[in-house]
């Protein structure tokens, strides 16, 4: 399969974001869009992965849980660079909108980052031989995790909204610096863990699957933020007695 | 007297003492060799139905398919399921 496809397929993705974001009228169905291929790319995957891919060259066919793994993790990265985001900018400019978004990307951060290491364990049983291992990289992981899972039970404990929602950006603030940490920690360490992955790091073949499984977990980010953002805006909404999302504007005189 | 039971210690020592040099044991037979029994096959790793495990060569780690389908089915269940939950969580006016 060349590496074009699943490019193309990105390209569709970022396309289909920009156009949510940009006209307001197509939001109901994008999501849907997106969730819907990724669901046939999700399926396509289990192919590609377990089938079509070539064996590691030492791992042999455990090194296929490289085009699950990789890409859950990325997708926790993405979600928590854009929780850091979303805090500098409400700090910067107080917006509910900012607020919602920081929380949405917190908590599917969390999902992504946990399935993420929950299959790292089971793919360090056959290569390392044991389940867990203090390594930096393990340690630098669960530091990351449990600091956003700690942002998200700030967030839950705190009545008022707005105290709410600027502790929380700080919080969120200082839970993005171990995300530089967690990614250098298999190159500031001696780590069992190897070095970053990416498509450029592993054969041709190997490198259109994995992103592949980038481009299918992408089109299940980008539904479970914008989902996640509406709950989180209908609590806002609930709390504070905002006015509806999509409330008519008053027309000008 | 004394000369008498002398005389019946040193016989019954005489009589129960291995006084004659030990006899040389036969030099014990040679050990037949052993006959050496070919070593058992060894199990063949499971194999994937669609024969992937040809291109798998040795010194590398040999099936683990197990983990495989446990980290393919936990990244479903992963997507699943939250996908579940955002919509059990969905707001009213959606639900409504």
């Amino acid at each position: 399969m060349p590496a074009s496809i699943p490019l193309l397929l990105l390209l569709a993705l970022a396309v289909m974001v920009v156009v949510h974001v940009v006209v307001p009228k197509t939001r109901p169905i994008l999501w849907k869009v997106s969730a819907a291929l990724g669901l046939v790319m999700l399926g396509l995957l289990m192919y590609l992965g377990m089938f079509y891919a070539p064996p590691e060259a030492f791992m042999s066919n455990v090194g296929r849980i490289l085009y699950v793994h990789v890409p859950y993790i990325w997708m926790a990265f993405i979600a928590f660079l854009m929780n850091v985001g979303c805090a500098f900018a409400y700090l910067m400019k107080k917006s509910w909108v900012t607020d919602a978004l920081a929380e949405s990307s917190a908590e599917v951060g969390v999902l992504f980052g946990a399935v993420g290491v929950a299959m790292g364990s089971i793919w360090a049983r056959p290569t390392w031989g044991v389940w867990w291992d203090w390594d930096p990289r393990l340690i630098s992981t669960t530091v990351m995790l449990l600091s956003y899972v700690g942002y998200l039970a700030l967030r839950s404990f705190t009545e008022d909204p707005e105290r709410r929602a600027t502790w929380s950006a700080a919080v969120g603030i200082l839970s993005g610096v171990s995300l530089p940490i967690t990614y250098y920690s298999v190159r500031w360490w001696n780590s069992l863990h190897q070095v970053q992955s990416s498509t450029a790091s592993v054969d041709k073949t190997m490198g259109s699957v994995l992103l592949w499984g980038l481009v299918t977990l992408l089109c299940f980010l980008f539904p479970f933020i914008v989902k996640r953002y509406e709950i989180a805006r209908a609590r806002q909404t609930a709390a504070m007695e905002l006015p509806p999302l999509e409330a008519p504007r008053p027309e000008a005189a | 007297m004394r000369a008498l039971f002398a005389g019946l210690v040193v016989a019954a020592s005489l009589a129960f003492a291995d006084i004659a040099p030990p006899e040389k044991a036969p030099p014990e037979p040679a050990p037949a060799p052993a006959v050496v029994e070919p070593a058992p096959a060894p199990a063949p790793a499971p194999q994937h139905p669609m024969g992937i495990e040809k291109a798998v060569g040795s010194g590398v780690i040999q099936g683990g398919w197990e983990y495989v389908y446990a980290c393919y089915a936990l990244a479903v269940i992963g997507v699943l399921g939250y996908g579940a939950s955002l919509f059990v969580r969905r707001p009213k006016e959606q639900a409504s």
